[in-house]
C-alpha cells in the first residue's frame, strides 16, 4: 500500500477540532479590526472585558490579603504594646502600693516623733531577780517628771514596758511587757492584724484574741496599736517566733526585741 | 509533464489576480483566480492541505482586495471545507458539475464575506460579489478546468 501524506484521513472529531480552531484564528483577526465606539478594537474590548473580573478579583483579593496582614501586623504590635503596658501598669500599681506603705510609716513615724517629743533618759539601777521579766528600776522619778504610764523603750526605741508606781524622787519601777499583768495592744506588721499581747514571766509574750482570717508567718514584725491608750502606736515591739492554730483565733508567741538586748540606757516618754 | 504544467497553471493563475486586483474597483465582471486554486487544491488534497491552504489563499485574497484581513480567509475556509467534503460524490470530469460547484461554493463563500462586510463593518458591497463574481469565476473555472490537459489532472475517481 502506497503512503500518502495527503491523503491521510483524520477522524471527523479531529476535522472538526481543526476546522473550528483555525476559523476561530480567523475570527480573532476580524476581532482585531473591529473598532468599537471607545476607539478600541473588538479584541481588546473583549480581553479587557475577560481579563477585568479576574484583574478585579486578583486587586480584591490583594488588598484584602494586604489588609488583613496589616492589621494582624498592628493587632500583634498592639498586643505587645498592650503586655508591656500591661507589665508597665503592674510596676506603678506595684510602686504605689511601695509608696504608699513607706508614706504611711513615714506619717506613723512623724506621728510618733511629734507624740514622742520629750523624753529622757534613764538608767536601770535594779533588776527583780525573781521575775526578771516582770520589772525592773530606773535611777529617774517623779522629781524629773516621771509619770504612773510613761512609756519606756530601750536605746533603739524598741518598747520595753511603762512606769508603774512605787514611784519615788529618784526612782522608777517599770513594768515589762513581758510581765503577765496588763497588755499591749499590738499589730502584725505585714497585715495590721490585731490583738492583745500578754507576758507570762518569760522571755516571750503571746497574742490573744488574734483572730485567724489572716495568715501570719514566722519573723514578722509587731507593733504597737495603740488602741490600749497608754503606748502610742507602731512602736516596735517583737518578732513572731512560733504560731500555732486554734479553732477561730492564733496562737502566736512573740519574741521582744529588748530580750535579746542589753538594758542598761533607757529612754522616758514624758507624758503630754 | 503533469507536474510542470500544473505549476505553470498556478502562476499563471496568481499573476492573472494581481493583475485583475489592480483593476478590482473599476471591473464590473471580476474574476477571482485564485479561489481556483482553492478548488483544485480541495478536490486533490487531503482536509489538512486544503484547510490551510484556503487559509492562506484567503488572506492574500484580503491582502489584493484591501478589505479586512481575515474576511476571506475565514469564508474561504469553510468553502474549501464544503468542496473537500462534496468533491468524492461529484463526477468532477462533467464540466456542468465543474460549473455548478464553484457557482455555488464560491456564492456561500461570499454570502459569509458578505454577511461580514455588511453586517458588521458596515461597508456598501454590491451584488457584484454574490453574483457577477460567482457567475464570472464560474464560467472562467469550467473553461480552464474544462480542458483535456486539466481534466487529466483533476482524476478524483
Amino acid at each position: 500500500m502506497r503512503f500518502n501524506p495527503g491523503r491521510t484521513e483524520l477522524s471527523g472529531e479531529k476535522k472538526s477540532a481543526v476546522l473550528v480552531l483555525i476559523l476561530f484564528v480567523n475570527l480573532i483577526l476580524i476581532s482585531s479590526q473591529i473598532i468599537l465606539k471607545n476607539q478600541q478594537s473588538l479584541l481588546q474590548a473583549t480581553i479587557a472585558n475577560m481579563v477585568a473580573p479576574l484583574q478585579l478579583t486578583f486587586q480584591k483579593a490583594s488588598d484584602f490579603v494586604g489588609d488583613e496582614i496589616s492589621r494582624y501586623l498592628f493587632l500583634r504590635s498592639a498586643f505587645k504594646k498592650y503586655q508591656v503596658l500591661k507589665k508597665k501598669q503592674l510596676d506603678l500599681r506595684m510602686e504605689n502600693y511601695a509608696l504608699k506603705r513607706d508614706l504611711r510609716d513615714l506619717q506613723a513615724e512623724a506621728g510618733v516623733r511629734k507624740k514622742l517629743g520629750r523624753y529622757l533618759l534613764a538608767t536601770v539601777i535594779s533588776i527583780d531577780v525573781n521575775y526578771p521579766y516582770a520589772s525592773l528600776m530606773v535611777d529617774q522619778g517623779t522629781h524629773a517628771g516621771l509619770r504612773e504610764n510613761d512609756v519606756v523603750l530601750n536605746s533603739d526605741a524598741e518598747l520595753v514596758g511603762k512606769i508603774v508606781k512605787p514611784m519615788t524622787a529618784f526612782s522608777a519601777q517599770v513594768r515589762l511587757i513581758t510581765s503577765p499583768i496588763g497588755g499591749t495592744g499590738a499589730y502584725i506588721e505585714s497585715n495590721m492584724l490585731e490583738g492583745l499581747l500578754k507576758g507570762d514571766n518569760r522571755a516571750e509574750c503571746s497574742f490573744q484574741y488574734l483572730l485567724a482570717n489572716k495568715p501570719v508567718r514566722v519573723g514578722d514584725n509587731v507593733i504597737t496599736s495603740g488602741t490600749d491608750l497608754i503606748y502610742p502606736n507602731y512602736l516596735p515591739i517583737g518578732r513572731v517566733t512560733k504560731i500555732g492554730k486554734d479553732y477561730l483565733t492564733q496562737k502566736i508567741s512573740v519574741r521582744p526585741f529588748f530580750v535579746d538586748k542589753t538594758l542598761k540606757k533607757l529612754v522616758v516618754l514624758l507624758h503630754e | 509533464m503533469n507536474s510542470r504544467f500544473r505549476n505553470i497553471l498556478l502562476v499563471v493563475l496568481v499573476v492573472g489576480q494581481v493583475a485583475i486586483a489592480r483593476y478590482y474597483q473599476s471591473l464590473r465582471f471580476t474574476v477571482d483566480l485564485l479561489y481556483l486554486i482553492i478548488f483544485y487544491i480541495a478536490i486533490k488534497s487531503g482536509f489538512m492541505t486544503s484547510i490551510f491552504s484556503a487559509g492562506f489563499i484567503g488572506l492574500c485574497s484580503d491582502y489584493l482586495s484591501g478589505g479586512i484581513m481575515g474576511v476571506f480567509s475565514f469564508s474561504r475556509i469553510l468553502a474549501a471545507f464544503l468542496l473537500n467534503s462534496l468533491a468524492r460524490f461529484l463526477d468532477l470530469k462533467k464540466n456542468i458539475f465543474v460549473f455548478l460547484l464553484i457557482l455555488i461554493s464560491l456564492f456561500l463563500s461570499n454570502l459569509v464575506a458578505f454577511v461580514f462586510h455588511v453586517l458588521i463593518f458596515n461597508l456598501k458591497i454590491t451584488s457584484r460579489l454574490l453574483l457577477y463574481q460567482p457567475l464570472s469565476t464560474a464560467v472562467v473555472g469550467t473553461i480552464i478546468l474544462g480542458t483535456k490537459k486539466v481534466k487529466s489532472l483533476l482524476d478524483v475517481s
